[in-house]
């Protein structure tokens, strides 16, 4: 998954990046609503973390302008404001979920996952993909009933392809879902997961379609 | 002890004061009515005898002719009538009118006024010599006269008496009705009303009143209002560092997992957690304070639940273990203020999740009778503690310990809206649990 970040308190959103990361989701985090507006515009992002009181304006107007435009983007708010005025507000301009500063990093993980079941069709909590089980909750995969260790990033390859069930999954769109700003790409760090998973679930967990990229095979 | 009303001090004081007075002027007009009724009738006399000087020549000239006439003209024997005599130098009435006694009256031979008891006589000398003109008046007469007279100038005023009280009062009430819807004002004025006064026109006396009391509720309003942005901006300014503080303890917690540091580092995330919901709660309670006494919103509390409900449905350790169930209509309107409520209701169900048993359900009863229950699993807890659990940083147990302040916030704000925080342990019909009753009061 690709999450933006938008928090204005350094070590807050540092730690929260770092966090967020390690669960392999590759994380662009900006402290300012003007660079995440340009972000927003151009990278397909997989779910936002949005603080509401930024140095550059409310982050509230800044949801409704991203749902005005009919940006269907899955927020979370993290706020420090925890009143149910505050809470009613925040959902009523477009917010899927509202977590309260202090809040536990494990917390964030979590939100965003239900988030992201609730939006790309993962309410099935299980995905049978010939003899592989996917347990997306508790991110456990299964080779006929054995379950398998999936690295953070290997489980969010699997977790892009099965979220796009029946489509096929460009390359470029797997490291747009991976990587964020900044990080270092090799040319080859897609196709060397693939093969991870590949040794893992089985050679026909993955299928190649030649020039276009990858889907799950069945 | 209450004192006397100032209305009945008033009509008292005004009507014994109207009392004294009327009673002044009565005995006053009565001593100038007697006067003068004495003046009025001595003078009559008077005049009596000086027109009976001519005929005193007569009657001595011929005096059994001068005594038929006098029969004659005189014939009354009325007792109040005036009686008169004619004396003669050795004391022989010469002349009298019917009604006068057959013996002269008993007073000395000089000119002027003499009383005896049953008369008052005028002596006035007569034309010849050694004669005496004398006029009496009856006593009973001037005394009947003098007692109509009196009756006349006070009767009239001693009857306007309880007339003047039935005014007094009337006046009375009549220019308290100001001052006292002012007071009516002012008693609605509490912790939950602190708009201003409405101008009503009120007397120039009772305007400094008014416009002293509004500025003392502006006032008031300023400095509650200041709180409350004091507590939410605390709220954002101590949350913010502190979620960064607890961020990056996580992630070195995390990292030194391995380490012989790793117990230290734990340690030290759950004291940032501790302090930062103690933080949390002591904002709440000023919150709580200065909010509950602002605003008086129509507020459906089941909205409030709604979006608590779906919050803590979101947390891992509640889950579906949150119950909820209507027994009320569509709607369960109080008066409050919303996030003020809010923190009632979410202390509610924080405790329930924290001192509750995690295998039990934590149920929301929303009974018909304007009362929320919230009810969740746990050992009995003993009569004694209940009560001290709604007291400041008093808890219930020490496992999963919070501040000891979510009741008491909840109490508080119970209290400040008229309503009521019950606790009950075991829950009615079960041998355990532990249940909270909220009782709003009636909207209005």
């Amino acid at each position: 998954m690709r999450v933006l970040l938008i928090e204005d308190e350094p070590h807050l959103g540092s730690a929260v990046q770092e966090h967020v990361r390690a669960a392999g989701h590759a994380v662009d985090w900006f402290e300012r609503l003007e660079p995440a507006e340009h972000a927003v515009r151009t990278v397909s992002y997989d779910a936002l973390l949005l603080d509401l009181h930024l140095p550059d304006g409310r982050g509230l107007d800044f949801l409704r302008k991203l749902r005005r435009r009919g940006d269907a983007l899955p927020v979370v708010i993290l706020t420090a404001r925890d009143l149910v005025s505050d809470r009613i507000e925040g959902l009523k301009a477009g917010a899927d979920d509202y977590i309260v500063k202090p809040f536990d990093l494990d917390e964030v993980n979590a939100r965003l996952d239900a988030v992201s079941r609730r939006y790309f069709g993962k309410s099935v909590p299980v995905l049978q993909v010939g003899p592989v089980e996917l347990e997306w909750e508790s991110k456990v995969a299964r080779l006929d009933g054995r379950p398998l260790e999936l690295s953070a990033r290997e489980w969010a390859v699997v977790e892009v392809l099965g979220r796009r069930r029946q489509s096929t999954v460009s390359k470029e769109q797997i490291e747009d879902a991976l990587y964020a700003f900044g990080e270092e790409i090799e040319s080859n760090t897609i196709e060397v997961y693939v093969s991870r998973i590949r040794r893992k679930l089985g050679r026909d967990f993955i299928r190649t379609i030649r020039g276009l990229g990858y889907r799950l095979g069945d | 002890m209450a004192g006397r009303s100032l209305v009945s001090r008033l009509i008292w004081m005004l009507a014994s004061s109207m009392a004294a007075l009327w009673l002044l002027g009565s005995v006053a007009a009565g001593v100038l009515t007697v006067f003068e009724v004495h003046e009025r009738l001595d003078d009559a006399i008077e005049e009596v005898a000086q027109r009976l000087l001519p005929a005193t020549y007569d009657a001595v000239q011929q005096p059994q002719a001068m005594q038929q006439m006098a029969r004659r003209l005189v014939a009354t024997m009325d007792p109040r009538a005036l009686a008169y005599q004619i004396v003669g130098p050795a004391g022989e009435i010469v002349m009298r009118s019917e009604n006068a006694p057959e013996t002269p009256f008993p007073v000395p031979r000089q000119a002027g006024f003499h009383d005896i008891p049953q008369y008052r006589v005028y002596s006035q000398p007569a034309a010849a010599d050694g004669y005496f003109i004398e006029v009496g008046e009856p006593a009973i007469h001037r005394t009947e006269s003098l007692r109509r007279a009196v009756a006349l100038t006070v009767g009239p005023l001693l009857l306007f008496l309880p007339l003047s009280w039935f005014l007094i009062r009337w006046a009375v009430f009549r220019s308290m009705r100001s001052l006292d819807r002012l007071r009516s004002e002012i008693g609605r004025r509490d912790g939950s009303n602190l708009s201003q006064i409405p101008d009503m026109g009120r007397p120039t006396e009772l305007a400094p009143i008014e416009a002293a009391v509004n500025r003392l509720l502006e006032r008031l309003q300023r400095a509650l209002a200041t709180e409350r942005q004091f507590a939410a901006n605390s709220a954002h300014e101590l949350r913010t560092p502190i979620a960064a503080v607890l961020a990056q303890m996580q992630l070195l917690s995390a990292q030194l997992a391995a380490s012989p540091h790793a117990e230290r580092a734990a340690l030290i995330v759950n004291q940032i957690k501790g302090l930062s919901s103690l933080a949390e709660k002591l904002l709440q309670l000023s919150r709580a304070g200065a909010g509950a006494g602002m605003l008086r919103e129509r507020i459906d509390l089941l909205t409030v639940l709604q979006v608590l409900v779906d919050e803590f449905r979101r947390r891992e350790d509640v889950g579906d273990r949150l119950v909820v169930t209507a027994e009320c209509p569509d709607e369960f309107i109080v008066q409050g203020e919303l996030d003020v409520l809010g923190i009632t209701l979410r202390n509610l169900i924080e405790n329930a999740v924290r001192y509750g048993d995690p295998g039990e359900p934590i149920e929301i009863v929303i009974d018909r009778d304007r009362q929320i229950r919230l009810l969740n699993g746990c050992a009995v807890v003993p009569s004694e503690t209940l009560e001290t659990l709604k007291k400041p940083f008093v808890r219930g147990c020490t496992v999963g310990a919070g501040g000891g302040l979510g009741l008491a916030i909840v109490d508080s704000v119970m209290k400040q809206i008229g309503g009521s925080l019950t606790l009950v342990s075991p829950v009615m019909g079960r041998s355990g649990g532990f249940e909270a009753r909220l009782v709003f009061p009636e909207a209005i």
